[in-house]
């Protein structure tokens, strides 16, 4: 039980920081699928050896994992598809998720 | 009689949904239609179709009152919060309608429109984990949809100014934020998920109720989902210093998509993050679990005033500033949490000031965003100096913007003052007892970050008020020419009498002088509730 939590721990760490640090969009994304995978590890676990099984969280997150993956894929078509300039294709962003400078946050850029 | 019992037992909250739905159905037999009476039959029918969900939600609840199941749950307070949101949607439909209806997509957009109130709808009535993550990913997903449709210029006709407009948008690298906000809302629902994840490891609990009463049992081994719970939150929120997508997105963003951000996706948030206070009242229990959080809420609100309010004085766009502003007044939230874990109001208190602060939102900030809007409409620019000496040159906007921005600041005999005497009350309370020796170090520390917070935002707002003092070179003036449709200043008009409406009867309540019409003291607002029930 201690070991499927911390391998889904593990998963979600690697996941946290390619989100956070990789610029590529592509990177970004996959980094999503080790949170994803992590947590679907979570439940699945935990609702086989805790609560033998229940069908209402199957059902959720069945549910909550399609809705994710459409949203993930909307992203994608919308990167790739080139709406506003067919040459734009973008796969890369200037920085990281979250990063800020300072003259971006002053107003300045 | 028995059937119109059986249906009249079911109005709420069914009402409201099969409304929105109905414009749906309806819109799609004109999807793919360019017709311009197409494009302003749908806005009408859609105006009505709010209008009457508006009246169904409020009549729904008096003749079926309260409803509960498995799944949903619909009392005062989610009457309440659905009111405001469908008043916010009722705005944010004209804006689109002003900003888009040369759009050839317009019915589509209105269509995805309705999708995106029926989630907000949903998460809003929302009890069990399953509704509550299912409406608010529909939600993200609705609002990608619809934004990137408003911000996709080339789907508009190939005229000249539709070329240039393209150019512009291109130069200003609107997708790269599109997408780059897009996927922080994707990784705010990844880290939720992965959070309820471990939620259910530590305590099989499937809805918010349930949480209420087993998480005494689960004990401090809830604090790793409720942080990484709040890490998602603190991220959907855009507080500093993880604000970066949302302020890249609003500063680049069309006008009309700015107004979905700031009155549905930012609401829709705080309704979610508030779906968790009844966790944090049961850990307050505990002083050293009690203690922790407040120090993390504590810590938020100060990063949030310095972060934004600095930005927001120093920055010389007229978007960032609005912006920086809007994050600032998202942060009250968080002070209203502070105020419940530092024992200073209960839980029911915190549900009416939360509804409080959405209709202050709504109120003083709205017209503020109009009048900012119309400014860069009319000026095409995007600085702060073009809004200088508007109270020369445009006398009513500027004495609008003026009672919005003093009811903002807490002006008394303005609404500002009605919701946050409260805040000034616990200031002041705090206060007293520091100089009587009763305060521990966590009480001057609140005392110390409510201060900083208030005085942040007071700046901005002094900021702004100032700013439209300064005269501008009569060349300059004669330039621009500040003058807007007779539409307009009745809708600023409008919501400065609602400002100044409720800000004399919160006086009134204040000052509680002993004034009555029809039997009904008018300086108890609560007769209202009491009556709505």
């Amino acid at each position: 039980m201690v070991f499927i939590f911390y391998a889904g721990f593990t998963l979600f760490i690697i996941g946290l920081f390619g989100a956070l640090f990789f610029k590529s969009i592509t990177s970004q994304i996959i980094s999503f699928q080790f949170i994803t995978v992590s947590s679907l590890v979570n439940f699945l676990s935990f609702s086989q050896i805790l609560y033998e099984s229940p069908t209402s969280i199957l059902v959720f997150v069945l549910l909550s994992v399609f809705l994710i993956i459409i949203f993930q894929f909307c992203i994608i078509l919308y990167l790739y598809s080139g709406l506003n300039e067919p040459k734009l294709k973008i796969t890369e962003l200037e920085y990281s998720l979250f990063y800020f400078g300072v003259a971006e946050w002053l107003g300045e850029k | 009689m028995d059937l119109l019992k059986t249906i009249s037992s079911y109005i709420n909250p069914t009402g409201i949904f099969i409304f929105l739905v109905l414009g749906i159905i309806i819109l799609l037999f004109f999807g793919i239609s360019k017709r311009e009476w197409i494009k302003l039959f749908s806005f009408i029918l859609i105006l009505i179709l709010f209008v009457c969900a508006f009246l169904i939600n409020i009549f729904g609840y008096r003749i079926s009152g309260d409803f509960s199941n498995s799944l949903f749950t619909s009392g005062t307070i989610e009457i309440f919060e659905i009111a405001i949101v469908l008043f916010f949607s009722l705005v944010c439909l004209c804006a689109i309608f002003i900003y888009n209806k040369k759009n050839d997509h317009f019915v589509k957009i209105i269509m995805i429109f309705l999708f995106l109130v029926i989630s907000i709808l949903v998460l809003i009535i929302s009890k069990n984990f399953m509704s509550f993550f299912i409406s608010l990913v529909c939600f993200l997903i609705a609002f990608f949809a619809i934004s990137t449709i408003l911000n996709v210029k080339s789907m508009s006709a190939e005229t000249e100014t539709a070329k240039e407009r393209k150019i512009i948008f291109l130069q200003a690298g609107t997708s790269k934020s599109v997408a780059r906000f897009f996927i922080a809302s994707l990784f705010f629902t990844l880290l939720l998920f992965f959070g309820f994840s471990i939620l259910y490891g530590i305590s099989d609990v499937k809805n918010f109720l349930q949480l209420y009463q087993e998480i005494e049992s689960s004990g401090i081994n809830i604090i790793l989902s409720l942080i990484i719970i709040s890490i998602a939150f603190y991220i959907y929120l855009g507080i500093f210093p993880f604000q970066a997508p949302y302020i890249s997105f609003s500063s680049k963003a069309e006008s009309s998509s700015i107004y979905l951000l700031w009155l549905l996706y930012f609401p829709a948030g705080a309704i979610a993050l508030l779906k968790f206070i009844p966790i944090i009242s049961i850990l307050n229990k505990n002083s050293k679990a009690g203690s922790y959080i407040l120090y993390i809420l504590l810590m938020t609100v100060f990063l949030s005033s310095i972060g934004s309010g600095i930005a927001g004085l120093k920055t010389k766009s007229l978007k960032k500033t609005a912006s920086y502003f809007f994050s600032l007044i998202i942060t009250g939230y968080f002070i209203n949490m502070v105020l419940l874990i530092a024992g200073f109001i209960k839980e029911d208190r915190l549900d009416w000031l939360n509804i409080f602060y959405l209709l202050f939102i709504g109120a003083c900030f709205l017209p503020i965003a109009f009048i900012f809007s119309h400014i860069e409409n009319v000026t095409k620019k995007d600085n702060v100096n073009e809004i200088s000496s508007l109270i020369y040159r445009d006398k009513i906007t500027g004495i609008v913007y003026l009672i919005s921005l003093l009811s903002l600041i807490g002006m008394p005999g303005l609404f500002g003052f009605t919701v946050k005497k409260y805040y000034f009350d616990v200031i002041v309370n705090i206060f007293n007892n520091g100089l009587n020796g009763l305060l521990d170090i966590q009480g001057w520390l609140t005392l110390i970050i409510l201060i900083v917070y208030f005085a942040a935002f007071t700046a901005i707002c002094l900021r702004l008020i100032i700013v439209i003092f300064i005269k501008k070179s009569r060349d300059a003036e004669a330039d621009v020419n500040f003058k807007a449709s007779k539409a307009f200043y009745i809708l600023i008009c409008f919501f400065a009498a609602l400002v100044i409406i409720l800000g004399i009867i919160g006086l009134m309540e204040t000052l509680n002088p002993d004034v009555s019409f029809f039997g009904i003291r008018i300086s108890n607002s609560a007769i209202f509730i009491k009556n709505l029930k």
